[in-house]
């Protein structure tokens, strides 16, 4: 294994303020993006997603509770699964209900939905212990329109993260996706489709991995450099599709 | 209020298409700045810190347990405070155990450290009902090392993320600032010091609630965002912009 340069204070000192200013500009850049992502239009959500939830069947404007935005974690769950997808679980279990009450402070509902029915995802919970807001999509659109659930015989190209991947219409692909939806409503209770994302643009999300980056060894995954800083590098997960 | 503007499906997928190139390239610059900083040398500590945790005291290579790489989270917690900073305390609700079980899973242990005694952490924690690992660097130079707490009386310069910042040698400033240090140590047992972040430099790192938040129309309904006016009462912004 390689382990970075032994160097004076003096000299770590000087490289740390070097990378200090890339890592300003890169900051900088994130408002940018974040503002821009704040400049996309929105699309009006005119269909009747009907969910179920614990106290029964509820409507998408109904998960907003009194908040101005709604953000939805798709959590891979299929209607025949047995369990929810592990990667999903690791998601879930780093996030405490002090996070739902701060996003409520700052005007913001936030839930998990998954297409499994609600009796597995009530089972799921209690197995668990996990306390979190978790609704079933199970026999809605939702999943479709919003691009992480796929019927392979529809006839048309899935698409995943805005580009057609025909690899979902095979056999043995997934019949579920991850993702993140946002949505806002409006004063009249009109509900908007404002963001949704995929893949690694939910990565920092998660928790753990805005710490890893900032360590010697990293996330200790296969693709990241400089190469060798672990014996057994992991896979990358999230997976690069691209 | 100014909300986004209502446009069809196909409208707004071409501006989602955009942006997500934007988004892709700002992953792939995060994923090389990543590198960069595990290129960064790192320095061998000499020192001999001691804290104090639940069992009594113990060194900075102690708190690696088994782990090769150590994360310490400084939280602003002053010796004659009577409770940690709201801020810190904020990110302090939002750490699961699963969170520390996963970094360790990562071969990573991540703790809290502060300059107050432990007896007030312990009480803090027990108070708050917080079961993290959080150890009292009080006595010790660790936070003065590290540039987190500062002697005003000091003679060289006082650092807040790598800068001369003479506005802490004033009467009303902090004598604690919040930051993550991160060390390694080898197969001979010696620790390094591989990297410290500051200000808006550990946002990210301290917890979900802003990368979630930076999705959304609304962001995190703080005054310095664009495009101005989307939430009512703006929040200031919160770690304020020093930098």
């Amino acid at each position: 294994m390689s382990l970075p340069e032994v160097v004076s204070r003096e000299e770590w000192l000087e490289a740390r303020r070097s990378l200090l200013e890339q890592e300003k500009a890169y900051t900088r850049t994130g408002d940018a993006l974040n503002a821009d992502r704040r400049r996309l239009p929105m699309v009006l959500m005119d269909k009747n997603y009907v969910f179920e939830g614990p106290d029964g069947q509820v409507k998408l404007i109904d998960l907003f509770g009194p908040s101005r935005q709604l953000i939805v974690f798709h959590v891979m769950f299929g209607p025949d699964w047995e369990n929810p997808c592990p990667f999903c679980s690791d998601a879930i279990r780093v996030t405490y209900p002090s996070l739902f009450e701060d996003l409520r402070r700052r005007d913001t509902a936030y839930v998990m939905t998954s297409r499994a029915p609600y009796a597995k995802i009530a089972k799921a919970k209690a197995d668990r212990g996990w306390t979190i807001p978790w609704y079933s999509a199970y026999g809605s659109d939702f999943n479709y329109d919003l691009n992480v659930s796929f019927d392979k015989n529809a006839g048309t190209v899935p698409v995943y993260n805005y580009r057609e991947e025909p690899w979902l219409s095979e056999e043995d692909a997934p019949d579920e996706m991850s993702g993140f939806s946002c949505f806002l409503r409006d004063e009249d209770g009109n509900v908007f489709h404002t963001y949704s994302s995929y893949a690694r643009g939910t990565e920092n999300t998660i928790g753990q991995y805005a710490m890893l980056d900032m360590t010697a060894l990293g996330r200790q995954e296969g693709w990241e450099e400089p190469k060798g800083r672990v014996e057994t590098p992991r896979p990358a997960s999230p997976r690069f599709n691209e | 209020m100014g909300l986004p503007e209502v446009v069809s499906r196909e409208e707004w997928l071409e501006a989602r298409r955009n942006l997500l190139e934007q988004e892709k390239a700002h992953t792939r610059a995060s994923d090389a700045l990543n590198a960069e900083r595990r290129r960064l040398p790192m320095v061998r500590i000499e020192k001999e810190y001691i804290f104090e945790g639940p069992e009594g005291k113990l060194t900075l290579k102690d708190l690696f347990g088994a782990s090769s790489q150590l994360v310490i989270q400084h939280v602003m917690f002053g010796p004659d405070w009577e409770a940690p900073c709201p801020s810190c305390s904020g990110a302090i609700r939002l750490m699961t155990p699963a969170l520390f079980r996963g970094l360790e899973g990562r071969n990573t242990t991540f703790v809290l450290s502060s300059r107050a005694p432990y007896d007030k952490i312990a009480k803090a924690m027990e108070e708050h009902g917080w079961e993290v690992p959080w150890y009292s660097s009080y006595g010790s130079d660790f936070n003065f090392d590290f540039d987190v707490s500062y002697d005003e009386a000091a003679e060289t310069p006082l650092l807040y993320n790598y800068r001369e910042e003479p506005w802490l040698r004033g009467d009303n400033a902090p004598s604690e600032m919040p930051g993550m240090s991160f060390f390694l140590r080898d197969q001979d047992g010696a620790a390094y010091h591989t990297y410290s972040s500051f200000a808006r430099g550990v946002e990210y790192a301290a917890g979900p609630l802003y990368p979630i938040l930076d999705l959304t129309a609304l962001g995190r309904s703080e005054d310095w965002e664009e495009p101005k006016g989307r939430a009512e009462t703006p929040l200031p912004a919160d770690p304020t912009f020093g930098a």
